[in-house]
């Protein structure tokens, strides 16, 4: 399969335009701030940054999407499957200020049934909500990574579906 | 878009009509049926009725409503009966899969189909999909340079969807744009991509659709495979609408809609499957608090904030504002918050409840019946730990935990989350076009053979795969009855609507046999009238009909067709009526994969045609008896000549099935014969 032609088919000979810069912005909570085209070809790379970052024992993502300029099914199905890893790893996935086109996209899909999209990355995760009781946390999270990689060996891969 | 697609796609919009006269002349005969078809129906129903007979007057006018119905349907079809235009040329680099569906087809059959498939020229990857995870298809696979794809194990105890299933699982192991899917004993020619792969420029466009047409049927057609009707006025009035459908096999989808439907699909079975689970949660942490009332008020109490978190995640849920993520995520919380008022500073207690964690996922895995329903699954998994004293309460908050999880993002019940193609029919086809329509995705019929199938070659075969079509096409009817669908236009809803309603015709077929026959033997008339008055309002009505058929077929010959349709009148009901049963009591169908080999057998199965040998015999009967009548009894010879008739007809009718069951096989021309 001839990836590299087809996007350049699709995006003016760009073969890959994503890009993805983590920095922390409060305690607990990563942000991932993504830039350019979400689709088949750079999909993946997101999963397994997201993935990468849930094996820090860093749960809260924010998924910052101000420079997304397409997404296509793909890009959603890394979207969910990033919620189920975090979920599974005992914290959160949110999404923060999407553009237009990519708010369509979401609601086009129903996906908006789903994910709730944040208008800032610093709304997302408000601080009551963000910390969590340490109790809880700490007891679930081992048996939730238990359950995650079970998961994950059943299906294949946390690049789900 | 860009602009040159905008371009483009107002280039594929525009269609060239067929010669003006034709397309005006049959807009005159529609208009004209239509007119007289009324005319006749309000007459029949206001002055004809034979109350005194109503059992068969009734029956009879109802089934004459039922037809005329099905011709206004089709009237509307050749409405917009019109010819495309070429589409643009085949845009270079994009990429698509060719899918090449088999499940227990003989070698060879998928070996020419995989050859043909692989040299089509646009570039493309070719995979056979093999649903019975053969070893030797996997050789053949590997032997001619093309991919292979079975079931992974994620498909074991879970509902395989059949050919659906097939091409699901594949779409989530591929990544073409496009996609040619293909049965088994369709053999595609190399232009295939080139000639359709330009419509797709347009990007609203999902689907194209190409005919099926069999190089296998003998002179004279004698099992009626030909579809020329269909695959061609037909489906290009219902393209004219913006309604032209998948067929299954011979058709270009964009990956891109079919991904799409799966995610709606997705979210909206998260939906479902989470308001079922948070009503066994309920349930559970019922059963959970009666029992610690008295042993523990702390418990109880935290228990009875877990419950009153359950109860507002599911009006949540029901007034559907806040998205799933949200509830679930507040849910979780404030089941953890409860949890701390057990909690306290037990450390000895928490101890020994990550050590009893440990055990619950064991336990899960071991009750795979349950997952397909997470109510079910959640009320067992509460009685289990319920049951066991010794678990700490703690480890019953997390068995919800873990049980809402299962659900609440996943879809533990399916193979795999998104399911592109739908599930609900066993003809995925036509409800997978029809969500693409509800969608906004437009579809293109493209009138050229593009690839040479194979029909069934005996008459059982031929019956079976008319049934499939029929059980399949009235399932989508009973679960997703276009006329309620949102999304598509009214015209689109009855596109479709109109295929299935055509499947009704069984029970239309079962009076029209009847009624004659009833009037020779008895002399009960359905119709209160006399014969001359019936003809006359009856006859312009069938002539206006019948013209409208012969414009609109083109020269393609349907009175063979239309022969069948009547004759195989109780695969319809059999269709009709299994498939309301499995849709009532959610059972499947048992899907019957249609043979691609002739089934060798000795001799006709008569058997296969019982009713309709049975009808025929009491058709003979009755007319010696209407003669007689005639002769002795001072019948009246107008409406005994018009039934002798009708009679006559219906045994020209069913006649077509003699042709079919003795019926030998295909042989192929001699080479000489071809020059």
């Amino acid at each position: 399969m001839n990836l590299r032609a087809q996007n350049e088919f699709n995006d003016t000979g760009l073969a890959n335009d994503m890009k993805l810069v983590t920095e922390g912005i409060t305690d607990g909570v990563v942000l991932i701030r993504v830039g350019g085209r979400l689709d088949l070809v750079t999909a993946p790379e997101l999963s397994r940054l997201i993935s990468a970052t849930l094996e820090r024992h860093q749960v809260c993502i924010v998924l910052d999407l101000k420079g997304v300029s397409f997404i296509d099914s793909s890009g959603l199905r890394s979207l969910i499957a990033g919620l189920k890893a975090a979920r599974m790893a005992g914290g959160d996935l949110r999404l923060a200020a999407p553009t237009a086109a990519v708010a369509l996209v979401l609601k086009n899909s129903t996906l908006d049934r789903i994910l709730r999209s944040y208008a800032t990355a610093e709304s997302a995760f408000p601080a009551k909500v963000g910390k969590l009781p340490s109790n809880g946390r700490g007891l679930r999270a081992p048996h939730h990574s238990d359950a995650g990689s079970a998961q994950q060996t059943e299906r294949g891969s946390l690049t789900w579906p | 878009m860009k602009p040159v697609y905008v371009a483009a796609s107002q280039q594929a919009g525009d269609r060239s009509r067929p010669p003006f006269s034709r397309l005006t002349l049959i807009r005159i005969l529609v208009t004209l049926t239509v007119g007289l078809g009324i005319n006749y129906i309000f007459w029949r129903w206001m002055f004809t009725l034979n109350w005194g007979q109503w059992w068969i007057s009734i029956p009879l006018v109802v089934a004459e409503s039922y037809s005329l119905i099905d011709v206004f349907l089709f009237g509307m079809t050749m409405w917009m009966s019109v010819i495309r235009p070429a589409p643009p040329a085949a845009p270079a680099g994009r990429t698509v899969d060719i899918f090449i569906a088999t499940y227990d087809e003989p070698y060879e059959l998928v070996m020419r189909t995989a050859r043909a498939a692989r040299d089509v020229t646009y570039p493309h990857s070719t995979w056979i999909l093999d649903d019975g995870a053969r070893a030797g298809m996997a050789k053949i696979a590997a032997h001619l340079g093309v991919g292979y794809l079975a079931r992974g194990s994620e498909w074991v105890n879970r509902p395989r969807h059949a050919k659906a299933g097939n091409i699901n699982n594949a779409l989530m192991h591929t990544d073409g744009e496009f996609v040619l899917i293909l049965d088994a004993d369709q053999i595609p020619r190399p232009q295939i991509l080139d000639d359709t792969l330009g419509y797709f420029v347009d990007e609203r466009i999902a689907l194209c659709q190409t005919p099926q047409v069999f190089s296998n049927v003998a002179p004279g057609d004698p099992l009626g495979s030909r579809a020329d009707l269909f695959y061609g006025p037909i489906q290009q009035g219902k393209d004219g609408w913006n309604a032209a459908y998948f067929c299954g096999s011979n058709a270009i989808l964009r990956r891109e809609a079919l991904l799409q439907l799966g995610i709606a699909d997705y979210v909206k079975s998260v939906e479902s499957n989470l308001g079922s689970a948070l009503v066994g949660a309920q349930e559970a942490v019922k059963a959970f608090r009666l029992h610690y009332k008295t042993r523990d008020p702390r418990v109880a109490q935290a228990l009875r904030e877990v419950g009153k978190a359950l109860a507002a995640a599911r009006r949540h849920l029901a007034v559907g504002r806040l998205p799933l993520a949200e509830i679930t995520f507040d849910l979780h919380h404030r089941i953890d918050l409860a949890g701390q008022l057990i909690v306290a500073d037990d450390f000895a207690a928490i101890n020994d409840v990550i050590g009893q964690l440990h055990q619950l996922p064991d336990d899960q895995d071991a009750a795979p019946p349950n997952r397909y329903d997470p109510s079910a699954y959640l009320a067992e998994s509460a009685i289990r730990v319920f049951s066991s004293r010794q678990l700490s309460p703690l480890v019953a908050l997390e068995s919800v935990h873990a049980a809402l999880r299962l659900v609440e993002i996943d879809r533990p019940d399916e193979a795999q989350p998104v399911m592109p193609l739908a599930t609900i029919s066993v003809t995925e086809d036509m409800a997978t076009s029809m969500r693409l329509h509800g969608l906004g995705w437009r579809s293109i019929y493209h009138n050229t053979l593009l690839a040479d199938g194979l029909a069934p070659e005996d008459a059982g075969t031929m019956l079976t795969q008319r049934l499939r079509w029929g059980q399949g096409t009235m399932q989508v009817f009973f679960r997703e009855n276009p006329l309620s669908q949102r999304g598509m236009t009214f015209a689109q809803r009855l596109m479709y609507f109109a295929t299935m309603w055509s499947y009704l015709s069984g029970f239309a077929a079962v009076v029209y046999f009847s009624a004659p026959i009833i009037f020779l033997m008895f002399g009960i008339l359905p119709v209160a009238v006399s014969g001359w008055e019936f003809c006359a309002r009856f006859l312009p009505f069938m002539v206006v009909n019948q013209l409208l058929f012969l414009f609109a077929a083109r020269g393609i010959p349907t009175w063979r067709s239309q022969r069948f349709s009547l004759a195989l009148f109780p695969v319809w009901i059999r269709a009709c009526t299994s498939a309301l049963e499995s849709v009532l009591f959610r059972t499947p169908l048992n899907f019957a994969v249609t043979p691609k080999t002739r089934q060798e057998s000795a001799g006709p199965q008569w058997h296969l045609i019982r009713p309709q040998i049975a009808v025929a015999v009491a058709l003979v009967i009755a007319m010696a008896v209407g003669l007689v009548h005639l002769f002795a009894g001072g019948a009246d010879p107008v409406l005994t000549w018009l039934n002798l008739g009708w009679a006559v007809y219906n045994l020209v009718v069913l006649g077509v099935l003699i042709g079919a069951m003795t019926f030998t096989g295909y042989e192929p021309p001699s080479p000489e014969r071809i020059q």
